[in-house]
């Protein structure tokens, strides 16, 4: 269990972290916020590819977005992915596009998958993927023993599974401020 | 002019500036955000609304040049991070596609010159260089079909004439030192975002100034030696990209008057985030040589050109159009998260489940009342959407508060037919269904048939067939039990899983019929399961007549319904995921092992029937084999109703119950059976007789 001032000071922190990594997340608003529940954060990721040499390349944006998720009292990571034009890319190629070496078992990235399901986003109204949050609560628990920055160590934990990369720099800021490494730290669904 | 000689690449002549065209890229909020205000908002307003854009001037290497719309872009007010500066757009969206297609061009081409030439003039644009980056977004919404037709025009002067390179493009880092960078890099951070250019003002001392771009025309005044720097979305070595344009569009028309300004330092300021450090090394210096018309340098100047609309993905000069079907049309967002719930199943709980076999699996359901409501029902709830009801009544007021499908307005006007009402439901409720509703009364033994009526009978017998055949499943739902016989009959020669279920006041059964390994009716295969009439040693007869209301009607506990309802359901699906399918052997929990042995199917075990008492809250598994004097799914019956079709069920249909009886040897074992209590009374009688 997570209380929603506890999800405010980890965004923050997670938030001033990003920041000098330079990565981008930011807090993502929205005029009709109806609840303080949906403050959310945000990045996007481009993914460009060339199919051949002399081929334009073929460019995804992938999305990502953090919110809090009151039944679990937890946070919880939604992702969906589109092409220039706005359409969202269908969830079987997300699949195939998103690499599996970012997860050091490949069978972890597939629990991530079994657990997905499809929510409309709470800002945007718009289909987006989310992550299951039953595990999270128990995985929080286990992190905040340790570390200090446990939003960073659970993003960092589930959001490869689902193509989002966190730069390594997060790691050498963390570990100059004393926090616990973020690699040391054992993947949630395997708990 | 035909020429075989061919200059070497790397010398190149004087050449004009290129700009890289921006590229529309729509997040998929836009789109939704625009429909919500087409909806609620806009209606048939066609007139320009103003909406905002973005671009990033720290987009990786090999992108095109990006500009942005997405949720935000319908707010009061725009915004942008540390790397993002803002476009100011307009958004003209029509009503229909013949207005979209059929807009003049041409005039909100030059609407839009016009307006930019006069925020260059009246100096509005040297306070806010930003309001010089533009863009007007034409749309067209299909609402139905969720097709979304779009056209942006980023607007950018034809003026100068033209722009020349006076060198080759360099690196930042060749023409500043790297404390002059930093200096740079430092001013801009701190430069609020409607200032995306900037000059750098150079002393005869080497020393230099960053001013912002409102000072251009008292540096000109005081002839001092000057660099335009603008914030640039492009990345690419050799051109800026397109919101430099109107900046030097700007700076022309304010030095055009003094010929020392015709040469100018241009940087393109690029910076992106690499491993944690603000990274311009990709900015570019250019060196331009300014080229006017005689005209462009007179007091009086026409009005310039503009240019800039996006070409499709094609290179076409045309509008884009994309169909969002898949994540704006309700019906399919339904679609995938119904199926996406269903995976949560395999997640952990039963990482074999094949849920694409429940998925295909079609089900006729037979009768339309509190079993077949909660039936479809919890069929739904697997993901199986090929329904089809049937029925032979309408819903009546008593109805609705126990048959899940139906509400009170279903009742009026007579009450609608329950197959239909059933199809309307379950449409409602997930309009993915594929529902059909036949209204039919089903051929039963002891129920004779007058020849005038011999006709349409035998279109029903078909058509029941039919959907037998073309269906996996068929669910025996109805309220009397030779209506059951017919279909069973039907089921077992067609080989189709035969789900049952009969209520009793606070009893139930729930059963799933037989089929042999080795093709219908083989009697050598003794351990086929019986049919819901193996049990039985009377053919099925008119159980309607002598029997009082409550008698009729089947007067049940309501839970009851549901309950057994929701065990055919589940024992349905058990079946079809046993690695035997319909011919998975029976649990029993007459067998000592049956809650500690293994288990075949995912799901668990594979009763045969299953029978529950709500009074005592018991529940048995009873399992029984084929009786081979079966009335519906003996050898016999089925052999004979292969052989002579619809002559065969008439003859049933309309004569009494011997006739199924001898064809069956049920009288014989009748006779057989009665023979028996005769001597064993005898032996009774002599047993008590020699006492």
């Amino acid at each position: 269990m997570t209380t929603l001032e506890e999800y405010y000071a980890a965004v923050a922190d997670f938030l001033e972290l990003s920041e000098r990594v330079g990565d981008g997340w930011s807090r993502f608003s929205s005029e009709d916020i109806r609840s303080p529940c949906f403050e959310m954060i945000r990045r996007r990721q481009t993914h460009s590819r060339r199919l051949t040499a002399d081929a334009p390349p073929d460019i995804i944006f992938f999305d990502y977005h953090v919110y809090f998720n009151e039944a679990f009292a937890v946070p919880q990571l939604l992702f969906s992915a589109c092409r220039p034009d706005g359409s969202l890319v269908p969830l079987t190629t997300l699949h195939e596009l998103i690499p599996k070496h970012l997860l050091p078992e490949a069978s972890e990235r597939e629990l991530v998958w079994e657990t997905l399901s499809q929510i409309e986003h709470p800002i945007l109204h718009c289909p987006i993927y989310a992550l299951h949050p039953c595990q999270t609560a128990a995985f929080i628990r286990k992190i905040r023993s340790f570390s200090k920055s446990w939003l960073l160590s659970w993003l960092s934990s589930v959001g490869p599974a689902v193509g989002l990369e966190l730069s390594p720099q997060y790691g050498i800021i963390s570990h100059t401020d004393n926090i616990t490494s973020i690699n040391t730290l054992e993947h949630p669904i395997s708990t | 002019m035909e020429s075989t000689h061919t200059a070497p690449p790397e010398v190149r002549g004087p050449r004009v500036l290129q700009f890289e065209l921006f590229s529309s890229c729509i997040d998929s909020g836009f789109w939704s955000a625009l429909t919500r205000k087409k909806l609620d908002v806009y209606g048939l307003d066609e007139t320009a609304k103003s909406i905002h854009g973005y671009y990033s001037i720290g987009s990786a290497a090999f992108l095109p040049c990006f500009m942005n719309v997405d949720h935000a872009s319908f707010e009061a007010t725009p915004s942008t991070d540390s790397h993002t500066y803002p476009l100011h757009g307009k958004l003209q969206n029509f009503n229909t596609i013949e207005k979209f297609r059929d807009s003049d061009k041409q005039l909100i081409t030059d609407g839009e010159a016009n307006e930019l030439w006069n925020l260059i003039m009246s100096g509005e644009a040297l306070v806010n260089p930003s309001l010089l980056s533009r863009f007007t977004l034409l749309s067209f919404v299909d609402l139905k079909k969720y097709i979304y037709s779009y056209w942006f025009l980023f607007p950018a002067l034809v003026y100068p004439d033209a722009l020349v390179h006076e060198t080759e493009p360099r690196p930042i880092q060749e023409a500043f030192t790297g404390e002059e960078i930093s200096h740079i890099t430092n001013f801009v951070a701190k430069l609020p975002k409607e200032q995306n250019a900037f000059l750098i003002a150079h002393d005869a001392d080497g020393a230099m100034e960053i001013l912002l771009i409102r000072d251009l025309p008292l540096i000109v005044k005081d002839n001092r030696k000057v660099t335009l720097c603008v914030c640039d979305p492009s990345v690419r070595a050799d051109n800026p990209g397109w919101t430099v344009r109107n900046v030097l569009a700007m700076f022309a028309y304010h030095v055009r008057s003094s010929p020392e300004y015709r040469r100018v330092q241009l940087v393109c300021f690029r910076q992106r985030f690499r491993d944690g450090l603000r990274d311009v090394s990709h900015s570019l210096v250019l060196d331009l040589r300014i080229v006017f018309t005689p005209n462009q340098t007179m007091g009086q100047t026409l009005i310039p050109k503009a240019v800039g609309w996006e070409r499709t993905e094609k290179g076409k000069l045309g509008s884009r159009h994309v169909n969002l079907s898949a994540q704006m049309d309700p019906k399919k967002l339904a679609e995938q998260a119904v199926d996406l719930n269903l995976k949560l199943m395999r997640w952990r709980l039963v990482p074999e489940l094949d849920l694409p076999l429940i998925q295909r699996t079609k089900c006729l359901i037979l009768g339309s009342g509190t079993l077949g409501c909660n039936v479809a029902r919890c069929l739904m709830g697997w993901g199986i959407f090929d329904l089809t009801f049937v029925d032979n009544s309408v819903v009546s007021f008593s109805n609705p508060v126990r048959q899940s499908l139906f509400s009170f307005s279903d009742c009026l006007d007579g009450g609608k037919e329950k197959s239909i009402a059933a199809v309307e439901a379950v449409q409602r409720i997930f309009p993915g269904v594929c529902a059909t509703a036949h209204q039919m009364n089903i051929p039963m033994p002891g129920h004779p048939i007058s020849e005038s009526m011999r006709g349409k009978v035998d279109e029903t017998i078909t058509l029941l067939e039919a959907l037998i055949e073309k269906n996996d499943v068929v669910f025996l739902l109805m309220d009397t039990r030779e209506s059951r016989w017919l279909p069973t009959l039907i089921g077992a020669s067609k080989r189709k899983i035969v789900m049952n279920a009969a209520l009793g006041f606070d009893s139930y059964l729930v059963m799933r019929h037989g089929m042999s390994a080795d093709g219908a009716g083989d009697e050598t295969n003794s351990k086929k399961l019986g049919c819901y009439f193996c049990n039985d040693v009377v053919a099925p007869g008119n159980s309607t007549r002598d029997r009082t209301l409550d008698q009729q009607c089947t007067v049940t506990r309501p839970g009851i319904a549901m309950i057994a309802a929701a065990l055919a359901v589940e024992l349905l699906v058990t079946v079809l995921q046993h690695p035997k399918g319909a011919e998975a052997p029976a649990d029993s929990s007459a067998r000592d092992d049956y809650l500690t042995n293994d288990i075949e199917s995912p799901l668990g075990i594979v009763p045969h029937q299953i029978r529950g008492f709500l009074a005592r809250h018991n529940t048995v598994l009873p399992a029984t084999t084929a009786f081979d004097k079966c009335t519906a799914c003996s050898a016999t019956v089925i052999k004979e109703y292969e052989a002579r079709g619809h002559d065969f069920l008439f003859d049933v249909i309309n004569s009494t119950a011997s006739f199924l009886e001898d064809l069956t040897g049920l009288t014989k074992l009748h006779a057989d059976s009665e023979k028996a209590e005769v001597w064993d009374l005898s032996d009774d009688e002599s047993f008590a007789g020699s006492e």
